[in-house]
């Protein structure tokens, strides 16, 4: 049986850092690969480390297939580029809009201001999450997304609730102001003319019929499912029990608990050191809080190993103990 | 020198005002931030320990629910700041909404305005935005002896500096358009013969207020006798890439990194303990090489080193230990030079 | 006499008419800075609130705050982008 079982196409992984998201996401991808599946593992996160845990060079922003494996491709979003074309975009609007209200100043020192936006790097990253669900989520049988962290991967996905709301009051004060126009002019036919072809107006509305079809995809159950990573310890589990209720206001269908890093209990007992067995007896009380709060939703136990798990011969260890280990 | 802790650093540094941690989700530093600040006051210091970190970690470490409480004080002398962004956004436009009433003595804000005024916040930087703006805020106010700031975790809080170098720069691109508008007034009124009389541009006034604030914190946070900048760290592979990887990051930034703290290190008595399993040896031997790593990376910039402990560190009582080994660690340089084997 | 008075009266008049046409090249200085003071006025306005009018462009944190001051501009910021030139204003440049 693979790790996510709800046959889902697109699979979010977020947990509190440092607690092996990246790890397990890169697992979960490789599982699928494993059964035939065409998988595509993309990390959204700043700073990646896709290519630590596969040992090979995955960056540049491009999807490369992954060695070693058949059917896994993978992809460090990179969205430099995305934010090069937004200010470009915006500058043309700004400068079309400026020659036809024929304003007679220079842009340019305000289209600095317009493209000077700390927005864009984010709007960018939204973006780029946007392409994949509806490109390559054509195109492969999985996405599995390794986010940053659980705050931000909810933005990066409620982000596209407030996102729509935003862009509809653009249209609307696009369509106002396109009405306006009409109305103040004396060459209604030409003007009206020209408004149905607006470009801004017809650009917008494409942006919002792609920010609708993401919404539907990343709302609905069958297609989505976001899946949380955590360790045994209150720092951890607090994190996912804060944002395991975000993720449902914000509709986001969530999937199942994966508890990382458990010191195996033979080796607590071996332990006369005591060290072990202090950090053991901590674990216990936090796996029983896991049961309590995540119960039939937890997906499976990982053991905390002597070593980092590097490489696709750990990752397969990794799925394995993910099925087979209890605590 | 073999000895190691921010005792000494703050010896060295008599105008040290400001901790910043930064690192990796999950390598403790919220609990550093939480360990400095509770040793800064436990000396006597007035301190605030302000989180930025939308986790709430600072409030399961301090065991009190401190998310969006404003600065509450947990122990003598010591604050806790742990922002609740939504609440100051929405805080925030609503203080725009009075002003805008009061201004023009409406009782209802025009619908166009008002629909604006929603979706403003739709902003995707507005979350970082708002908790960068608290962060001036709180330094401007000057109510503290020390601060200590936990950055967000995600990209290890690059991103929320590369937001505040725009967002500053946007208003100082905003602030110099608005001075040249203002120069034509002045024109016209030099060839009517006038003198422009206290020329009052209200928006202008403002834009003083917030660039001045802005760059007031900036110097502050840039100036390295009053700021240090430190990067915590576990002994792990994927650790020490993303370290790296962070620290040119930020320097593209214009952050140098001061200081560097390791976490999570074993002490090394384990090893020699013939009561340790082989399991808990093995992971003492795995560690070895990446703090043999870190050791000859950032030997220079290694300011503490903290053991790992055997419990969580929740609770004053683990913050109490933590923060002693952040002061003076008992793994000093001679020890971990002993630990790479060599 | 009458010189003197014919002389005072001349260069009266000349007096007032190159203080007219003075008034008038001056004014025409004055309301053209003025314009170029209104364009500045409304292109800020532009990049900062310019998603009123259907231009994406997302408003950073501070510029609610600059939002208040706007306010009561917003209508003539919003015909005069919006309505296409017509014959006054083409005559009076």
């Amino acid at each position: 049986m693979p790790i996510v079982r709800g046959g889902q196409r697109f699979i979010f992984v977020g947990g509190k850092g440092g607690v092996g998201k990246t790890v397990v996401a890169s697992a979960i991808a490789l599982d699928f690969a494993m059964r035939g599946e065409k998988v595509l593992l993309a990390s959204f996160n700043p700073v990646h480390s896709l290519s630590t845990v596969f040992q090979q060079n995955l960056s540049g922003g491009v999807i490369k297939p992954v060695e070693g494996v058949k059917n896994l491709y993978a992809v460090e979003v990179e969205v430099e580029d995305i934010v090069k074309s937004y200010k470009e975009k915006i500058s043309k609007i700004i400068r079309e809009f400026l020659r036809w209200a024929e304003i007679p100043i220079d842009p340019k020192g305000f289209i600095d201001i317009a493209t000077t936006n700390p927005a864009f790097q984010e709007a960018a990253t939204f973006d780029k999450m946007m392409d994949i669900v509806l490109k390559e989520g054509q195109e492969y049988d999985r996405v599995v997304f390794d986010t940053a962290a659980v705050a931000n991967a909810i933005r990066l996905i409620g982000l596209s609730k407030i996102y729509g709301l935003w862009l509809q009051r653009v249209i609307k004060s696009r369509q106002e102001a396109l009405n306006l126009r009409y109305q103040l002019s004396w060459r209604k036919d030409k003007v009206l003319e020209e408004i149905k072809k607006d470009p801004l107006l017809l650009d917008l509305l494409s942006l919002h019929e792609r920010y609708v079809k993401v919404r539907e995809n990343l709302s609905n159950p069958s297609t989505t499912t976001f899946i949380f990573v955590t360790i045994p310890t209150i720092l951890a589990i607090s994190v996912v029990k804060r944002f395991s209720d975000m993720v449902k206001a914000y509709d986001i269908p969530s999937g199942g608990v994966v508890v990382n890093m458990v010191i195996p209990r033979s080796e607590a007992e071996r332990d006369e050191t005591g060290f072990l067995k202090s950090k053991w007896e901590e674990q216990e009380r936090n796996l029983a809080l896991i049961r309590e709060l995540f119960g039939d939703n937890i997906l499976g136990y990982i053991p905390l190993y002597p070593e980092d798990v590097v490489g696709i011969k750990a990752l397969e260890t990794l799925i394995r103990d993910l099925e087979e280990f209890k605590p | 020198m073999s000895r190691i802790g921010f005792k000494y650093v703050f010896e060295r540094m008599p105008e040290l005002r400001i901790v910043i941690f930064a690192g990796k989700g999950g390598v403790g530093k919220t609990t550093s931030s939480a360990a400095l600040s509770y040793k800064l006051a436990s000396m006597g210091r007035r301190v605030l320990c302000f989180s930025t970190d939308p986790q709430a970690s600072l409030s399961d470490i301090f065991e009190r629910n401190l998310f969006g409480k404003g600065e509450i004080e947990v122990a003598p002398n010591l604050y806790v700041l742990e922002i609740d962004a939504d609440k100051r956004i929405a805080e925030y436009v609503e203080s725009i909404r009075r002003k805008i009433k009061e201004m023009y003595k409406i009782d209802e804000i025009p619908r166009e305005v008002e629909d604006y005024i929603e979706s403003a916040v739709a902003e995707p930087a507005m979350y970082e935005s708002a908790v960068y703006d608290a962060m001036v805020d709180v330094v401007a106010e000057g109510k503290y002896d020390y601060y200590v700031f936990d950055m967000p975790p995600f990209g290890h809080g690059i991103r929320m500096v590369a937001m505040a170098d725009i967002l500053s720069k946007w208003v100082d691109k905003i602030f110099e358009a608005r001075k040249e508008a203002l120069e034509l007034d002045a024109a016209a009124a030099r060839l009517k013969g006038e003198k422009l009389l206290e020329y009052e541009d209200q928006m202008l006034k403002e834009l003083e207020y917030i660039r001045g604030r802005i760059v007031s914190f900036s110097r502050l946070i840039t100036d390295a006798k009053r700021t240090a900048f430190t990067m915590v760290l576990v002994p792990e592979r994927m650790a020490i890439l993303d370290t790296e990887k962070a620290i040119e990051m930020f320097e593209e930034l214009g952050l140098k990194m001061r200081g560097v703290v390791v976490n999570q290190v074993y002490p090394p008595q384990l090893l020699e303990d013939p009561r340790a399993p082989d399991y808990l040896k093995k992971r003492v031997l795995a560690q070895r090489p990446y703090v043999r790593e870190i050791y000859e990376k950032f030997r220079d910039l290694i300011v503490a080193v903290i053991p790992m402990l055997n419990r969580e560190p929740k609770g004053l009582e683990a913050v109490r230990i933590v923060a002693e080994e952040l002061w003076e660690s008992s793994l000093d340089l001679g020890a971990l030079e002993a630990l790479t084997g060599r | 006499m009458g010189e003197r008075k014919g002389l005072g009266f001349l260069s009266r008049i000349k007096d007032a008419i190159s203080e007219a046409v003075y008034g008038i090249a001056l004014h025409g200085q004055v309301a053209s800075i003025k314009r170029m003071k209104m364009y500045t006025e409304y292109l800020f306005m532009l990049m900062t609130i310019g998603d009123m009018m259907g231009i994406p462009i997302v408003p950073p944190y501070y510029t609610l705050r600059l939002l208040p001051y706007m306010v009561p501009n917003i209508k003539g910021w919003k015909l005069r982008m919006l309505r296409e030139r017509d014959v006054t204003d083409i005559i009076s440049g």
